[in-house]
């Protein structure tokens, strides 16, 4: 290759001579453990010889990766050599560099080596689009990621910190739902391990044990697996949860307590932020800040897309997203909403009690339903609850920068979008909102979750927010007249 | 209700009148894709047949409606109009969506025709965004004009920089 003669050709880490190995051969145990497991009595050399050779296979690939990978950072453009068989050879060019993150797994920090993903926030390719260095010594890591995304070197200045962690946010973990999942997965976890070990309890010893056993036993101990199990899983992901403000207005996230995480997020693809506010975590004055970025990547390996911190209390997850966008306290999350019209209120109560009506009079209907006392007004009740709720959160604003909304009841959100990130608009009216006089306004954007609405608004109240944010974009087609209900005149 | 207020008139133009026969036709398609299960049962389960015969009755006086009904609200009010700042289109028959994609912001434009569609010398125009939920489509354009009409589109996409993020 006649490349022009950029810098040296770099190996990774020399420690990952070790790693490879030996992260490949853990893997190995399950196959190997199979192999000696299922042994019969007759072809025990096969046996033990088969798995030797692959072991030594293994190895073998493990180390030659060390020698078959190099790297190098030109002045334009990054590249990679890869391979035994197959080379591969991929450069990027560092104009198109959007991400570059680091990842530590525990056989990497035993180490103290990170890897390197640089990506170049293309939605499209998946692992293709993306260029990995697995893995390079911490302080190497952190050098190249502070050299691609072309900030100043880290050891310089301390960059500003938005939010840092409090261990007194734990309390949030287990009103989560992903505590819920936790029980879930202990439980099934526990119970396939007896299974393993061939404990299946007979019915008789159950009866005799569990049977007796008093209901609030049971709750209890799911409780505390739940609160356990949520208590883990939290460390473990916000474990030194650090976010930033890198130098082009974008972010920079750390944490992780055995794979250690370090998420950029580019200034300039930052469209908005979301509260979120899931029921439990409202009941406990909680909140969980989002940033919406174009080009995030959706499997996000298990992340949650664009969540820049755990679930926190409601003032800091205010105050975290407003940091976000680099605004105000008051102006982002904060911003006080407008009331959407009465037609709004009337919808949301018709919608949230009426099929709960419905259930109830068919309970009542029904012959021998039993318990009809308490489950009817409890239902009927719950279902006003949560549709008053739901009047509540219905809100929308305007503002200079931004244009928020919020709605929900079981989860509410609210969203502050940037003027600049609504890159077209839906309009939709159903036939009850016909009748009503009201539309649902759809921000389109490229980031997030694609669009944000603006639910049950007044048609003209619609038409106004359009003309505002985007000047001009309906002005061919709007006519002044007595509005009826439907938005458009035909 | 009756606050005075602005509106929006309806954009210029319409889809093909050929559009009401391809949507009949996907509408009678479809309820045949429900009917032949149940005329299966019927035939095969002699004990459902009664039954059977009443959901099938339902359905097709459902189907037929639906078919006779749907293509001819559809034909009046799906409409759009490429103005120079923006493709919108007007589609729904019970709920209405109006959508809006500013030409700066267009990404793609594909134009696709189905066999039914090729049938009945219809095609698709699709305009997508960088947005997931940002396409934007319409149906049933005479084939000839949806060719004309993505050329139109690419070349008014070509002038408008940017990534359209």
């Amino acid at each position: 290759m006649s490349a022009p003669a950029g810098p040296e050709w770099q190996r990774l880490d020399r420690r990952m001579l070790v790693v490879h190995p030996a992260v490949d051969l853990i893997k190995l145990v399950p196959v190997l453990l199979i192999i000696a497991i299922t042994g019969g009595s007759s072809d025990d050399r096969w046996r033990l010889g088969g798995g030797m050779l692959l072991a030594v296979a293994v190895l073998v690939l493990g180390v030659s990766r060390w020698f078959t990978t190099s790297y190098r950072i030109g002045d334009d453009r990054v590249e990679l050599r890869h391979g035994l068989l197959r080379r591969h050879h991929r450069s990027v060019h560092r104009d198109r560099i959007r991400t570059a993150d680091l990842t530590a797994n525990p056989a990497h920090r035993l180490f103290g080596l990170a890897v390197v993903r640089v990506g170049t926030g293309r939605r499209e390719g998946g692992e293709d689009a993306e260029l990995t260095l697995d893995a390079v010594r911490r302080g190497e890591a952190e050098r190249l990621r502070a050299l691609l995304l072309g900030e100043p070197d880290p050891a310089a200045d301390a960059p500003p910190v938005l939010a840092r962690l409090r261990w007194g946010w734990v309390r949030f973990a287990p009103l989560t739902f992903s505590a819920l999942a936790v029980v879930g997965a202990v439980w099934v976890g526990l119970i396939r391990l007896a299974d393993e070990f061939s404990v299946r309890p007979g019915a008789v010893v159950l009866e005799q044990t569990a049977g007796r056993a008093p209901v609030w036993l049971g709750a209890a101990a799911l409780v505390v697996t739940a609160v356990f199990g949520a208590a883990v899983v939290f460390v473990e992901n916000w474990w030194g949860y650090r976010l930033t403000r890198a130098d082009d207005g974008g972010l920079v996230l750390r944490r992780g307590l055995l794979t250690r995480r370090t998420l950029s997020l580019e200034g300039r693809r930052l469209r908005g932020v979301e509260l979120d506010e899931p029921l439990l975590v409202r009941l406990g004055r909680g909140a969980r800040p989002l940033a919406l970025t174009t080009g995030l990547r959706a499997d996000g390996s298990g992340e949650h897309v664009g969540g820049v911190g755990p679930a926190m209390p409601r003032r800091e997850a205010h105050r975290v997203a407003a940091g976000v966008l680099g605004v105000g306290a008051q102006q982002a999350t904060r911003t006080p909403l407008e009331r959407h019209p009465r037609a709004a209120v009337v919808r949301r109560l018709t919608r949230g009690v009426g099929p709960a009506l419905v259930v109830a009079v068919v309970l009542l209907a029904l012959p021998q339903a039993p318990a009809d006392g308490i489950v009817v007004p409890v239902l009927l009740v719950v279902a006003l609850l949560f549709a008053l709720d739901r009047v509540r959160s219905l809100g929308h604003a305007l503002t200079g920068q931004h244009l928020v909304t919020r709605q929900g009841s079981w989860v509410r959100r609210t969203v502050v979008l940037r003027r600049g990130g609504v890159i077209g608009w839906r309009l939709t009216q159903s036939f009850t909102q016909r009748r009503a006089g009201l539309v649902t306004l759809h921000a389109v954007t490229a980031a997030g979750r694609g669009r944000y609405e603006v639910l049950d608004v007044g048609a003209g109240r619609a038409l106004e927010l359009v003309d505002d944010v985007t000047p001009g974009l309906l002005a061919p087609f709007v006519i002044d007249g007595r509005a009826a209900g439907r938005f458009v005149r035909r | 209700m009756t606050e005075p207020g602005q509106h929006l008139r309806a954009p210029a133009q319409r889809v093909s009148p050929r559009a009401r026969h391809w949507w009949a036709l996907r509408s009678g398609l479809g309820t045949l894709a429900v009917l032949v299960p149940q005329v299966g049962v019927a035939l095969f389960l002699p004990a459902y047949a009664d039954l059977m015969l009443l959901t099938g009755a339902v359905t097709v006086l459902v189907g037929l409606t639906h078919l006779l009904v749907v293509p001819r609200m559809r034909y009046a009010l799906h409409r759009w109009e490429i103005t120079d700042d923006a493709v919108h289109t007007l589609t729904g028959w019970l709920r209405l969506e109006w959508r809006i994609a500013p030409i700066t912001r267009v990404q793609t434009v594909d134009t696709d025709r189905g066999p039914l569609q090729r049938a009945l010398g219809l095609s698709s125009v699709t305009v997508t965004t960088a947005s997931s939920s940002g396409a934007l489509s319409i149906d049933g354009l005479d084939a000839d004009d949806a060719r004309t009409l993505a050329d139109r589109l690419t070349r008014a996409t070509e002038h408008a920089g940017g990534d359209a993020t």
